[in-house]
C-alpha cells in the first residue's frame, strides 16, 4: 500500500531507534527488518535510510563499527548510544500515546 | 556491474561534499557493502540500483548531514587565504618601501610604509572578499557573507580610527576593478596590463578629486606596487580554490 509521504515524515528516525534498541544492525538488515515486521507496509528507501543513519550517528544517537560477518563480509553495524536509548524510549512512548489516541478517534477500524 | 555501482555511488559521494577523505571512503564502502548484501542473483543489483532513489536527492541529504564540516572547512580555507594574502601584501609593501640610507650605508623603511602597509592589508582583504563574493557558481549567501564580512571589518576599523574609512572605500573600488580585470582576459599579461591601467586611472582620479598633488607618474608607480599585490592575492586565491576543490574530488 502506498502511504501519503506526510504520514511517514518523522517515522524513519523512530523506526531506526526502535529496531536498534533490540540489537545492533547494518543498513540492509534494518531495511529488511522494517519491511518484515510491518508486513511490507514500510518499504524504506535506501536513499532515505543511509543519510538518516549518518545524521543520527553525528547527532550522537548511534555509534557504528565495522564488523566481519560469519560469511567473511565486512559490514557497518549501528547500535544505540546512551543518548540514543533515552531517545528511543521517549519516542516509543510518544508514538504509543499518539497511536492509542488515533485509534480511539478512528474507532479501532469500526465505523 | 561494478560500473553500474560506480555510476550510482560516485555522484552521491561527490554531491555529499564531505571534507574528510576517511569519511568519504567509509560511505563508499558502506554503500558497496549494501549492494553486496542485496545479492548476487541476476538482476538483483540492477533492481536495487533502480530502487535506491535519485542520486542528486540522496547526495543532497548527505550534504545536509555533513554541512557543518563543509562550512568549517570553507571558513578555514578563507582564513588561510586572508592570512597568506595579507602576509604577502606586507612583504610586497616592505620591499617597495625599502630605502638605502647613503650616509649610514644601511637599509631602512620609508616613512610611507606606515600608511602603505595597512592599505596593502586592506586591499588584500578586499580582493579576497570580492573574489569570494563573485566566485562561480554565484551564490547569494556567499556574496552576502563575503561583502558583509568586509563591511563589518570596515565598520570596526572605522569605529577605532575614523580616518580608515577612505582606505576601505578605495580598497573596495580597486578590488572590484581588480577582480573584474582578472576575469576580463585569458592572457595573463593582458590582464596585468589592463589592471595596471585601471589602477593608475583610479589612483590619479581619486587623488585629484581629493585635491591631493599626485601626478600620473606617481599614480603609475603606486599602481605598479598595487599590481604586484593584486597578482599575489589572486594567485593565492586561485591556489586555495584549487586546493579546496581537490579536497572533495572522489577519484
Amino acid at each position: 500500500m502506498e502511504y501519503d509521504r506526510e504520514f511517514l515524515t518523522g517515522t524513519v528516525g523512530v523506526l531506526i531507534l526502535c529496531l536498534l534498541s533490540e540489537r545492533e544492525m547494518y543498513g540492509y538488515e534494518l531495511l529488511r527488518e522494517a519491511e518484515r515486521r510491518s508486513s511490507s507496509a514500510f518499504q524504506l528507501k535506501e536513499g532515505t535510510l543511509y543519510p538518516a543513519l549518518h545524521h543520527m550517528e553525528r547527532s550522537g544517537l548511534l555509534k557504528a563499527r565495522w564488523r566481519d560477518s560469519e560469511a567473511g563480509r565486512s559490514r557497518k553495524y549501528y547500535s544505540l548510544t546512551a543518548k540514543g536509548r533515552r531517545q528511543a524510549q521517549s519516542k516509543r512512548q510518544q508514538w504509543l500515546q499518539i497511536s492509542a489516541a488515533m485509534r480511539s478517534i478512528l474507532g479501532d477500524g469500526h465505523a | 556491474m561494478r560500473e553500474d555501482l560506480d555510476a550510482l555511488i560516485e555522484p552521491i559521494i561527490e554531491a555529499a561534499r564531505i571534507p574528510s577523505r576517511r569519511r568519504r571512503d567509509e560511505l563508499r564502502r558502506e554503500l558497496r557493502s549494501h549492494f553486496e548484501d542485496v545479492g548476487q542473483a541476476p538482476g538483483a543489483v540492477h533492481d536495487a540500483v533502480a530502487h535506491f532513489g535519485n542520486t542528486a536527492h540522496i547526495g543532497n541529504s548527505f550534504r545536509q548531514v555533513y554541512r557543518r564540516d563543509y562550512i568549517l572547512f570553507y571558513v578555514v580555507k578563507v582564513v588561510a587565504c586572508i592570512a597568506a594574502a595579507t602576509t604577502a601584501a606586507i612583504v610586497i609593501e616592505a620591499i617597495a618601501g625599502l630605502r638605502l640610507e647613503r650616509d649610514a650605508d644601511a637599509w631602512h623603511l620609508s616613512p610611507g610604509f606606515a600608511h602603505a602597509a595597512p592599505f596593502g592589508i586592506v586591499l588584500a582583504l578586499a580582493l579576497v572578499a570580492a573574489a569570494e563574493a563573485t566566485r562561480a557558481p554565484f551564490m547569494r549567501s556567499r556574496a552576502f557573507w563575503s561583502l558583509g564580512g568586509y563591511t563589518l571589518v570596515s565598520a570596526c576599523a572605522f569605529s577605532v580610527s575614523p580616518n580608515s574609512g577612505g582606505a576601505f572605500i578605495t580598497a573596495g573600488i580597486l578590488a572590484a576593478i581588480g577582480i573584474a580585470m582578472s576575469r576580463a582576459a585569458t592572457a595573463w599579461t593582458l590582464r596585468a596590463a589592463l589592471t595596471l591601467v585601471a589602477f593608475t586611472v583610479v589612483e590619479y582620479l581619486l587623488h585629484q578629486s581629493l585635491g591631493i598633488m599626485f601626478g600620473p607618474i606617481r599614480a603609475l608607480a603606486t599602481s605598479a606596487i598595487l599590481l604586484m599585490l593584486w597578482a599575489s592575492t589572486i594567485t593565492i586565491v586561485a591556489f586555495s580554490d584549487r586546493t579546496f576543490v581537490s579536497a572533495f574530488r572522489t577519484n
